[in-house]
């Protein structure tokens, strides 16, 4: 490059002034790059690159198709149970929803892997937040797992440290730093071409990588990426490349800072190992210790305190208020099925007026209270899963300081793999819930006798009047009518359906907004700091 | 001339800034994990003792009223303890199912009873084979990767063999000055973090955790010494010491992070487990077959289905043989499970870091070996519930007796004393060294090899 420098005109042509700076630029730029390009470190850390995106995408994507099929499969088993309800307490005693894999988690795992994929509830239960419904071996939380934000966090965040923390030292030890600042080459010109330089090379190395992890994922036939897939991950690549610009320029600084480059490697490869890998374990327990949460036993004590309180009013109430009329058992039929110790039925098929009217009783005083106390232990709930949001925020929050973590927010935002995608599905689940109890209301199917029986109160008769119709033969089996398992489904095709669409990428982009501001005042900050280091810095070597 | 060399290489390194980095970040967090434990650990055992005794209640309050209440129709809860050396090796323990329900036939869950907040992402406990795993491993080889080709490049090799001593001295010398200098921040963490646990008073160590607590020291020791040797090796075998410092951080990358995360997921894919509800159903038919093996030898008009729990009128040992072939697919099924994560766990071996990871849990008994032993006493509880059930009933075990259940309710009275209880127990030292010697002997051998290698070839390294 030398021949080149001297080439140039002594004095520079006003006109021709920003001409010859963008071609010392140039100069300048593919000098950083070809001397990155054969070095040791970029041979060997291009290959493992490579090797890990391709193999960790195969893998991944694997992991997804079994996630979709899985996914399929409860949707479908759901969808057999819904068309199989015979009375509204089928509907009313269980129902779940499924929250699809997220197209781009095996990019971003994010917080998929903790959460299920299941919100369960019930009449009697909103659905909670729950843990590894997910996976089918939950235990597999015992062993590490790896993504691609993994990949690129750590392992290319490795790597442009260790071709950032000899930029500008590794020149002054050699010497060619003084050399070529006794040309005409403004300083923020080098520095400029330096930093271009390198990011070109980091950005060859992470993009060859995301091109043939993206390969591996549209060979699959399960990851299907619609439009705001791909600027989802169009964002996602962006995002990647101010990360790694951000490392990069901290290696520069740190290496204008430190008179030996491994010097400068060594505060570099701490400062990865710091604020890379153990800094989430350290901002949890900060955050824990800033925002501590009660003891999960307290809570679980208060849900089954209120519990308790339930069922001894039940106890007390049913058994002893509300003694069951005289009856015959001939007289009932169908599937007379009780909901444990409920003081009312959940199914039945055929019973006499007295019997009848004795169970809508029972469930018009105690389903209500049911209800109730579902929403009172609900409320316990909710307010442990408030502190735990803020402890959580906290960490959040906290975990910005590092780089490497508000990428991986951003990311996992993006992605639609973040803990806040999780929650949104949880509260889309409870308000489902609550969707599902106002339609059982309107088909009067709650408090009804509609809860638990298809026969019309028309049809109701005494038991006298059944006594008469036993004697007349035949007439008591017609009165009584189908067996059970003939009486045709209940059509639920008005029933809502749940939305599970994932949030719209305007609101995962304002959602991350905060982490890629931050990660490009990063960028803006430390560029500034190495330009005003470099102006001062002493360009002689072994000074 | 060896203490002179050991000497110099000590002194050599002992002012860099590596190993003074080094020394502060590793102790900070042994200090850190330690006081950190000492928190958490108070708050699951309060936890843990709070669910015990409401356990307790329940039990005492049933065992006077109803035979079947305690035996058949309702649930005990057991738990697993919190683990007191959980800063040693956690393991995950928060995040591993941490409780049964239980009667005298079935044995229902895994259950969690949550104790962290998964809002906060999945992260390990900084425990210290943490910190020896990632953090002082890295260390070895930032210690040890410019140990030949440094000193060569900076001509002192030359002058160190130009004196009258064997190569092999010199080597073991780097060695073990290397081990020194990763000894004194490992020794004087461990220090300072035993005086905060112990000082706390609310950890209590006995004989068996110091044994533990010692063979981890071993273990790891055992551990570190991989990568000063692979560090040596890499040294020898480049010129530039620029070049085996990337060589062995790139490794470092691949052995610690990559591997054991990616053991875990290839393990799920390539063992796979039945479905869920595959499992169920077979569960079901097993319960159905058993009901009408037994319906079949023993015939009596009472003899009506099942109905799911030992009720009254029906048979004892109809129900005690229909528990006992639902369980035996159901616990296949849960052990497939944990052979999942086992299965991992051999893939993650391909790394020393995998080695020592399942080394230190073993001995620990944290993590997935503790919730295994865990099962394993949840189900010998179990069976011995059902035994007590069995010796203490006085009544035909195979013909139902409709009409004499009042008789059976308030003839078959039980004393809470008499009752077994449930008491979670930890692994001992000797169970946790018999898992593992294998890891710790493939250490050893890893080690001999590398030591060997780097040997030879130092023997004939070209100094100038």
């Amino acid at each position: 490059m030398s021949p080149k420098l001297s080439n140039r005109p002594p004095k520079h042509a006003n006109a021709n002034f920003w001409r010859t700076e963008k071609a010392m630029l140039w100069t300048i730029t593919k000098k950083q790059l070809l001397v990155n390009l054969l070095s040791y470190r970029f041979v060997v850390g291009f290959v493992l690159c490579q090797v890990l995106f391709v193999l960790a995408t195969v893998i991944l994507v694997r992991d997804y198709e079994e996630r979709v099929k899985a996914h399929g499969e409860a949707v479908s088993r759901e969808s057999k149970k819904l068309d199989e309800v015979k009375v509204y307490s089928d509907l009313a005693r269980g129902m779940s929803v499924y929250k699809p894999p997220a197209r781009l988690s095996p990019i971003c795992m994010g917080f998929d892997k903790t959460f299920g994929n299941q919100a369960a509830f019930a009449y009697s239960r909103a659905p909670e937040l729950e843990v590894g419904r997910q996976e089918k071996n939950a235990l597999l939380v015992a062993l590490r797992s790896l993504d691609l934000v993994t990949v690129i966090q750590l392992v290319l965040g490795l790597l442009v440290l260790l071709f950032a923390h000899d930029a500008v030292s590794g020149e002054r030890e050699r010497g060619t730093l003084a050399l070529s600042m006794s040309g005409p080459l403004p300083r923020h010109i080098f520095l400029l071409g330096q930093y271009l330089g390198g990011m070109l090379t980091i950005s060859a190395v992470f993009l060859v990588g995301i091109f043939f992890a993206l390969l591996v994922m549209i060979r699959s036939a399960s990851v299907q990426l619609g439009g705001s897939d791909w600027l989802r991950l169009g964002l996602i690549i962006l995002v990647s490349l101010v990360y790694l610009s951000a490392l990069y320029l901290l290696g520069v600084v740190t290496s204008i800072l430190s008179k030996r480059s491994a010097t400068a490697l060594v505060i570099l490869l701490f400062f990865w190992i710091v604020f890379i890998v153990i800094f989430p374990n350290l901002t949890s327990a900060v955050a824990s210790k800033i925002k501590p949460v009660p003891a999960r036993g307290l809570v679980a004590q208060q849900t089954a305190n209120l519990r308790r309180e339930f069922w001894t009013g039940i106890d007390q109430n049913a058994r002893k208020t509300l003694p069951r009329p005289a009856h015959k058992w001939e007289f009932i039929a169908g599937r007379y099925v009780y909901g444990g110790d409920l003081p009312y039925p959940i199914r039945l098929g055929y019973a006499p007026r007295e019997i009848m009217e004795w169970e809508l009783e029972g469930l018009q005083r105690f389903l209500p209270l049911e209800i109730e106390y579902a929403n009172r232990m609900h409320e316990v709930q909710a307010g442990y899963e408030r502190q735990l949001h803020e402890q959580a925020a906290t960490a959040r929050f906290l975990a910005r300081i590092s780089p490497a973590w508000s990428y991986f927010n951003a990311v996992s935002g993006l992605a639609g793999t973040d803990a806040e995608a999780y929650t949104t599905f949880l509260a889309k689940a409870r308000n489902y819930r609550l969707q599902v109890l106002n339609y059982l209301s309107s088909k009067d199917g709650l408090v009804s006798y509609r809860y638990f029986t298809r026969l019309e109160p028309s049809r109701f008769r005494t038991t006298a009047e059944l006594e008469l119709l036993q004697k007349q033969g035949d007439r008591l089996k017609q009165e009584m009518g189908k067996d059970w398992d003939s009486v045709p489904p209940l059509d639920l095709r008005d029933l809502p359906t749940f939305d599970h669409a994932p949030a719209p990428v305007a609101t995962a982009v304002a959602g991350v907004l905060p982490d890629v501001v931050l990660l490009v005042f990063l960028n803006l900050a430390l560029f500034l700091a190495a330009h005003v280091c470099f102006l001062r810095t002493d360009v002689r070597a072994g000074g | 001339m060896i203490s002179d060399l050991l000497k110099k290489e000590i002194l050599e390194h002992l002012l860099s800034l590596r190993l003074i980095l080094a020394f502060v970040l590793v102790i900070a967090l042994m200090l850190a994990s330690s006081g950190l434990f000492v928190k958490d650990y108070e708050a699951q055992l309060s936890d843990y003792n709070l669910q015990v005794s409401e356990n307790a209640e329940y039990v005492s309050k049933n065992v006077s009223s109803n035979v079947f209440e305690l035996f058949s129709w309702g649930r005990q809860k057991i738990y697993r303890r919190p683990h007191p050396l959980g800063f040693l090796a956690e393991g995950r323990e928060k995040d591993l199912p941490n409780s049964f329900r239980v009667n005298a036939f079935r044995l229902q869950g895994p259950d969690y009873s949550l104790r962290g907040n998964p809002l906060l992402g999945e992260f390990e406990f900084l425990d210290w084979s943490f910190t020896v795993g990632i953090v002082l491993s890295f260390v070895a080889l930032l210690l040890a990767s410019d140990g030949v080709n440094g000193e060569k490049q900076r001509g002192t090799l030359r002058l160190i063999l130009s004196n009258p001593v064997p190569r092999a001295r010199v080597l073991i010398t780097k060695y073990l000055s290397t081990m020194i200098l990763l000894t004194i921040p490992l020794v004087i963490g461990s220090i300072l973090g035993l005086l905060v646990i112990t000082a706390s008073g609310r950890v209590p160590l006995g004989g068996q955790d110091w044994a533990k607590i010692g063979s981890i020291a071993l273990i790891s020791l055992l551990y570190l010494s991989v990568f000063v040797v692979l560090g040596l090796l890499l040294s020898t075998t480049l010129k530039d010491p620029q070049a085996s410092l990337v060589v062995s951080l790139l490794l470092w990358v691949v052995l610690i992070i990559v591997i054991p995360s990616g053991a875990a997921i290839t393990a799920k894919l390539l063992d796979q487990l039945p479905d869920q509800n595959a499992v169920s159903e077979q569960a079901d038919r097993a319960f159905g077959e058993a009901v009408e093996n037994h319906n079949r030898r023993y015939p009596h008009k009472d003899n009506w289905v099942m109905s799911g729990q030992w009720s009254p009128g029906e048979s004892l040992e109809r129900a005690v043989r229909a528990a006992e072939a639902e369980d035996r697919v159901l616990f296949d099924y849960d052990d497939q499970k944990v052979g999942q994560v086992r299965f991992g766990q051999e893939l993650s071996r391909f790394s020393p870091a995998g080695l020592y990871q399942s080394a230190a849990l073993s001995i620990t008994g944290s993590g997935i070996v503790h919730y295994e032993s865990f099962v394993r006493q949840s189900r010998r509880y179990r069976e011995e519930l059902k035994r007590f059930l069995e010796t203490s009933y006085a009544f035909d075990k195979n013909y139902p007796n409709r009409e004499g259940q009042d008789q059976i309710s308030r003839g078959f009275k039980i004393s809470y004393a008499s009752l077994p209880k449930f008491e979670e127990q930890l692994l001992s030292v000797q169970e946790g060294w018999a898992n593992a010697i294998w890891d710790a002997g493939l250490l050893a051998l890893i080690n001999v090899i590398l030591f060997a290698a780097t040997w030879a070839l130092f023997v004939r390294y070209d100094a100038r």
